[in-house]
């Protein structure tokens, strides 16, 4: 009997370390591919003359930025003078008023000269019942919608509904996009408007940057440890992950802070999907599985040089309920698409891109923390050798060591947005130590996803923002309450 | 290796690139593993050479970031210095042939740093002040050396030549600019047809603009971009492109015509409207009112437009009769908003109906009262736009 459990535990332990070594490898070899893929942007020269065509042409697809916010006016009009000022020649901006409890809609109001419009739209898409649509009197082409609340999905939906332009872009209203991001980000479409569907830009976390009227001052890297792991966690999913997959035409997620779509496109699946907290990533999935059916050819693109900034959660209680949620999308999307999982018919994206996703982003947390329990179960019974345990988990640690460190190192090559070396030290030794701990915390928080998902939990969960930090502080600057 | 970076298969070439550095990693940890030969149990062997690998690649980054930061930083710090020379310099440079002496002296021995300084200057000075910066360069060493990188394999020392290139108005940079049109790289090919495009001999002009529709859309619109709407090949081109039967070329025309949003003087081509190319016609219908209009031609082609089997020229017809203001067509115009099934068509015929006024204007507020729901609520926010803002804002 007791040999029969310690074949087992020997058999499931030797199971979980390959899949870390091979969860590792695919990493790695993402991160080298994207590292690759990314010196084209490095290395290639542009031409001025072509953003100034993009920022003055009429023949360039004007551009819809849907904004939605729930109980944002701590920030709402700096967010929305700062996407306002946006460089690209046509576009407007929808901001979405969710029902917010707070004053939103009325400073909305106040700020802008709203007056309440009979400007026409049609319900293509269901949503919650808007109340009013209000627009500027001032000679600026502001929207903004007032409806009940109906979550983030919802607002989107009508935010569609209402746009005017062929391309839609979903920000998050609390992030800030570089002045030049759209006209990168529609550069995609205009550079290959008969098959690009969907375009996704680079988050960058602005905690410890200065930003003062919606602009980016200075760049460094915030004071608190759990933003700096998060630092070092976006730079490896974007600059390595996004880069790569987008490079083979399977790129699952684009970010709900800053994606750019063609409308048509994703009025012809139905919008966002209202009963996921995963909208982002289920909406691309679905404009795949679509476009796939259609016989389509397309593109969804990733594009590593528009920058939008978003703040990252600095205390372990938000971060936990935001891990939670993103791992609850990803099981949810996952499974209303399982008939994609090794598909043929879906090529590259259901053989690879897929399971992938299937075994590492959403088994990953389930495989390391059996593993880690079966490690302590082992060793109280003992059943392992400590000095080959140890040797194994050295090697799974220094392993996501080079992984983050190598992200940081992608960074550097590519974009430079740090300026000191001392920047740069303080990622590195964030991506070192991240291995110790706080991955541990993040696997044993997505793994409670399942059991959240289980108990049909759909709560998109509070999310505390302290507020972009300004060159001088202002009384402004609260706790802001995001999405409920 | 840069021309690999250039190529459009560069996806492809990273993912195996990608592959390769990973089967080098597996190949090193299999070298490595030697070193621990006398131990016995594979397993073990192999997880300590993998922590080996792992250290020492982990040392490699984190020196190689930090060294490659540091110097990176300095070379800023020094470049910037120079730079900040050069431009003090630069601002002296009519005092006399001391300071020029100088200069070229410094474009001798930081030949990159002086052409950016001349670069930026060209951003901002205009007249005499550019001409006499020109000149420097022209006796500078750099310049010579310019002249040849035009069409250097280093598709980024060519892009660099013809940047700077095309603001020096000689027949020598002119020349060496045309001669990047030949380019083995699209990336440069692109680059000297916007250079020639925005200011060089008309045989040359004409010669890039001839290859349009040809290009890519998105090359298109930001050639488009160069071209002055006064020069008088591009109105030649135009009136060629637009009375050929290659419907590329006509698109290509109609296009640079939206583009523009202003009246051109080029023959309005009627046949157009009849194009049995959808895509013709949809375009025509928006670039309409930018042709010289006829009193008589213009209303019967609108009509056509109006009665269109497709709903988009429909539209595109409706809505240049609002911007022509074309107040003999109000009867097909209301029609044609009572009939339409989308409200992209009804919006730009009850915008048109708003713009051309009085008994258009009235006729529409009638409307709003028999019409569908659709109808009513898209005259109301015409109506309104036009109150409130005084605007006509097309949908």
């Amino acid at each position: 009997m007791m040999d029969s459990l310690i074949r087992v535990l020997n058999w499931y332990e030797q199971w979980v370390l390959f899949y870390l070594f091979s969860i590792n490898s695919i990493y790695f070899v993402l991160l080298l591919v994207g590292f690759f893929e990314l010196l084209r942007y490095r290395f290639v020269r542009h031409d001025p003359a072509e953003d100034g065509a993009l920022e003055l042409s009429t023949l360039v697809p004007p551009i819809s930025i849907l904004a939605p916010a729930y109980n944002e006016a701590a920030t709402v009009r700096e967010s929305v003078r700062a996407m306002l000022m946006l460089r690209y020649s046509e576009f407007e901006v929808i901001v979405i008023n969710d029902g917010s409890k707070d004053d939103t809609l009325k400073l909305l109001i106040e700020e802008f000269h709203l007056y309440k419009s009979a400007l026409y739209y049609e319900a293509t898409l269901n949503t919650k019942p808007i109340r009013a649509v209000y627009e500027s009197m001032d000679p600026i082409r502001l929207v903004v919608i007032d409806k009940e609340n109906g979550g983030k999905a919802d607002s989107l939906n009508a935010g569609i509904n209402v746009a005017r332009y062929p391309l839609v872009c979903a920000v998050d209203s609390d992030s800030v996009l570089e002045d030049n991001a759209l006209l990168l980000v529609a550069r995609a479409f205009v550079e290959d408007r008969h098959h690009v569907l969907a375009v996704g830009g680079i988050i960058r976390v602005a905690n410890g940057c200065q930003i003062s009227g919606g602009r980016i001052e200075t760049v460094d890297i915030p004071s608190s440890w759990i933003a700096r792991f998060q630092v070092v966690e976006y730079f490896r999913a974007f600059l390595g992950g996004r880069v790569a997959f987008s490079a083979f035409n399977c790129l699952l997620v684009i970010s709900g802070a800053f994606g750019l779509f063609l409308k048509s496109a994703v009025v012809a699946v139905g919008g966002y999907q209202t009963s996921t907290v995963g909208e982002d990533m289920e909406l691309i999935v679905r404009l795949h599985r679509w476009a796939r059916k259609q016989r389509k050819e397309y593109k969804i693109v990733f594009r590593p040089d528009p920058v939008c900034w978003t703040e990252v959660p600095e205390s372990m209680r938000i971060l936990k309920r935001q891990r939670n949620r993103w791992q609850r999308g990803t099981i949810e999307t996952v499974w209303a698409h399982r008939a994609m999982i090794g598909n043929p018919r879906y090529g590259f994206l259901g053989l690879f891109a897929f399971p992938y996703f299937v075994l590492f982003e959403m088994l990953g947390p389930l495989v390391e923390l059996t593993g880690y329990c079966l490690t302590l179960v082992g060793f109280t019974l003992g059943l392992f050798q400590w000095e080959t345990a140890v040797l194994f988990f050295l090697a799974a640690v220094l392993y996501g060591m080079v992984l983050s460190i190598a992200s940081v190192v992608l960074e550097e090559l590519t974009t430079r947005r740090y300026p000191g070396v001392w920047n740069l030290v303080g990622l590195m030794i964030a991506g070192a130590i991240e291995n110790f701990g706080f991955r541990q915390i993040l696997t044993v928080w997505r793994a409670q996803a399942f059991v959240d998902v289980l108990r049909g939990n759909k709560t998109w969960g509070k999310m505390e923002r302290k507020g972009f930090q300004k060159p001088s502080a202002s009384p402004q600057d609260g706790v802001l309450v995001k999405h409920q | 290796m840069l021309r690999l970076v250039y190529s459009r298969h560069w996806s492809k070439i990273a993912g195996l690139l990608g592959i390769l550095a990973m089967a080098c990693l597996v190949a090193a940890v299999f070298t490595v593993s030697h070193w621990f030969s006398e131990i016995s149990d594979s397993f073990v062997r192999y997880a300590l050479t993998f922590v080996a690998v792992q250290t020492g690649l982990l040392l490699l980054l984190s020196a190689g970031l930090i060294i490659g930061k540091q110097i990176s930083v300095r070379r800023s710090r020094t470049r910037d210095v120079i730079l900040n020379g050069l431009k003090d310099l630069l601002a002296q440079y009519a005092a006399g042939e001391e300071v020029t002496q100088v200069l070229l002296r410094k474009a001798r021995t930081h030949p990159n740093e002086f052409l950016e300084v001349v670069e930026n200057s060209f951003r901002i000075l205009k007249g005499s002040t550019q001409r006499r910066v020109e000149q420097l360069l022209e006796r500078s060493d750099a310049y010579q050396n310019l002249l040849n990188q035009t069409v250097n394999r280093d598709p980024n020392r060519a892009l660099k030549a013809i940047s700077l290139l095309r603001k020096v108005n000689n027949s020598d940079s002119q020349a060496a600019v045309e001669r990047a049109l030949s380019h083995t790289v699209p990336v440069v090919q692109m680059a000297a047809r916007t250079a020639v495009l925005s200011g060089h001999s008309e045989q040359a002009q004409w010669r890039v603009l001839e290859d349009l529709p040809h290009l890519a859309f998105w090359h298109r619109v930001v050639l488009f971009h160069q071209i002055s709407s006064d020069s008088p090949i591009l109105i030649q081109f135009l009136s060629q492109a637009l009375s050929s039967h290659q419907e590329e070329m006509i698109l290509t025309a109609l296009e640079f015509v939206i583009s523009r949003q202003r009246l051109l003087p080029i023959a309005n081509s009627h046949h157009l409207a009849a194009s049995r190319n959808l895509e013709i016609r949809i375009k025509y219908f928006k670039a309409l009112p930018f042709f010289p209009t006829d009193a008589e031609a213009t209303p019967a082609l609108l009509r056509a437009g109006l009665a269109d089997p497709d709903w988009r020229v429909r539209a595109m017809a409706a809505r240049a009769c609002g911007l022509l203001r074309v107040d003999s067509l109000v009867p097909q115009l209301l029609e044609s908003m009572g009939t339409s099934k989308t409200s992209v068509e009804a919006g730009h015929a009850a915008h048109a109906l708003a713009a051309i006024g009085g008994e258009a204007r009235r006729s529409l507020q009638d409307m709003s009262a028999s019409g569908s729901e659709m109808i009513h609520r898209i005259i109301t926010e015409v109506i309104e736009r036009e109150i409130l803002l005084g605007t006509e804002t097309a949908p």
